[in-house]
């Protein structure tokens, strides 16, 4: 795992109780169950945790831990 | 502001919830949902709701009734009453409630800035006094919700109640308790359709267009105004604070718009805040729109979440968008439960 992605697994860890062992990079947030308010929820915190804006809907189910990422480094995320 | 400046100063409270309760079970009974689902999504165990020919203006009366009892006062200068319920299109339900109250020729009247409207309607009360238009004013929250959402849609019947809350606010000096300190408000109407009743007003009746079943009904689009509400309550909160010369981590308790549990963990994390400084009154009550701030303040103050000395700030958000803050340090002041036996109750 990138930077990104171990920061990302942390709050998904920390915040949203998910076994550590379950995040991989390729894993779909679909894959990990989560209802329809989480990944608002979820966008909240990584763009408080980078620095970055995340609207609403950016964050998409089908998406993996590194598509995530892919996303907030895009966006110029500070790590 | 100095201690000395002339403020608008919080002198009573009260609150109203209608007597019928629908808990969680009540609605999964006749709707394709668990129970389940509904608590974990919104945090909402059950919600009030008014009876069959009862009305907004009904709860407001109660509410202020209750608000007038514990300060003490007979009369006031003024009533502002926040709804986007009103117990009819126009004229306004403030100047009946006055009217019911016994207030007398005050003058009263709505305002609409939905779930934001309590805190509109403080602020607009606070004016009033600063101008010196009124001495003491009755400030109320009062939405009936179950009136406006589609019988068939089950999420948005699980998420809002009905009910009514109100204070009391007289002249007073910034330096004292209950003085309101550092009020933010702020609209974004670019936004306008996240959420609301499409049908029923001027663009609809000047195009003389036939009203379709859909737009009656209050409509929300959830996830984009949970992701609004989080941001915006959380924005208007560190001004607010600011602007009142507190640092986040002094404020002892936070009592935001009851809209969705989750909505008020969002906040307290994107603040760095322990949740457990926010008040929680959701789970009784569900979102009841304009009332649900002084409820969740009457709720607090009678089970003794909320004491006298401490800081407290006040935030909401709704359909507009608009949202709002405001900064009080807690007065000594006795309130009553909202779901208490009503004195003089037709509810």
């Amino acid at each position: 795992m990138n930077a990104i992605e171990e920061r990302i697994a942390e709050v998904l860890s920390a915040q949203f109780k998910v076994e550590r062992a379950a995040i991989e990079p390729d894993v779909t947030f679909a894959a990990l169950r989560f209802d329809s308010l989480v990944l608002i929820e979820l966008g909240l915190i990584l763009d408080t945790e980078f620095g970055v804006e995340i609207d609403d809907g950016e964050l998409t189910n089908e998406m993996t831990i590194s598509d995530a990422a892919e996303l907030v480094a895009a966006k110029g995320a500070s790590l | 502001m100095s201690e000395a400046a002339g403020a608008a100063v919080v002198a009573g409270l009260g609150g109203r919830v209608p007597p019928t309760v629908l808990t969680n079970r009540d609605l999964v009974a006749s709707l394709d949902i668990d129970e389940e689902w509904i608590h974990s999504r919104t945090g909402i165990r059950q919600r009030h709701v008014i009876a069959p020919g009862g009305s907004t203006g009904d709860l407001a009366v109660e509410a202020g009734r209750r608000a007038l009892a514990s300060a003490g006062a007979e009369r006031v200068d003024a009533l502002v009453l926040a709804t986007s319920t009103p117990d009819r299109l126009c004229p306004a339900t403030a100047p009946e409630v006055a009217d019911r109250l016994g207030l007398g020729a005050i003058p009263a009247f709505d305002v609409a800035a939905v779930c934001t409207g309590f805190i509109y309607a403080l602020a607009t009360a606070g004016g009033l006094i600063a101008a010196g238009t009124a001495g003491t004013v009755l400030v109320i929250g009062a939405d009936t919700f179950s009136t406006i959402l589609d019988p068939a849609d089950h999420r948005m019947r699980a998420v809002f109640g009905d009910g009514a809350g109100a204070v009391v606010l007289r002249p007073g000096r910034a330096g004292e308790q209950g003085a309101l300190l550092g009020i933010g408000l702020g609209s974004d109407g670019s936004r306008s359709d996240l959420l609301g009743i499409p049908g029923g007003g001027s663009r609809q009746r000047s195009a003389g267009l036939p009203t379709r079943a859909e737009d009656v009904y209050f409509t929300m689009q959830g996830r984009a105004v949970f992701h609004e509400a989080v941001l915006r309550m959380a924005a208007s909160i560190r001004e607010t604070a600011e602007r009142a010369g507190w640092p986040l981590e002094d404020v002892d308790r936070f009592v935001l718009h009851q809209a969705n549990a989750r909505i008020l963990a969002a906040v307290a994390t994107r603040l760095g805040v322990p949740v457990e400084r926010f008040v929680r009154h959701i789970d009784r009550v569900g979102n009841t729109a304009a009332a649900s701030v002084p409820l969740a303040l009457a709720d607090g103050v009678a089970g003794g979440r909320i004491r006298p000395g401490h800081r407290v700030v006040l935030a909401s958000f709704g359909g507009g968008l608009t949202w709002g803050s405001v900064a009080l340090v807690w007065p000594r002041l006795d309130a009553s439960a909202p779901d208490g036996p009503a004195e003089h109750s037709h509810l």
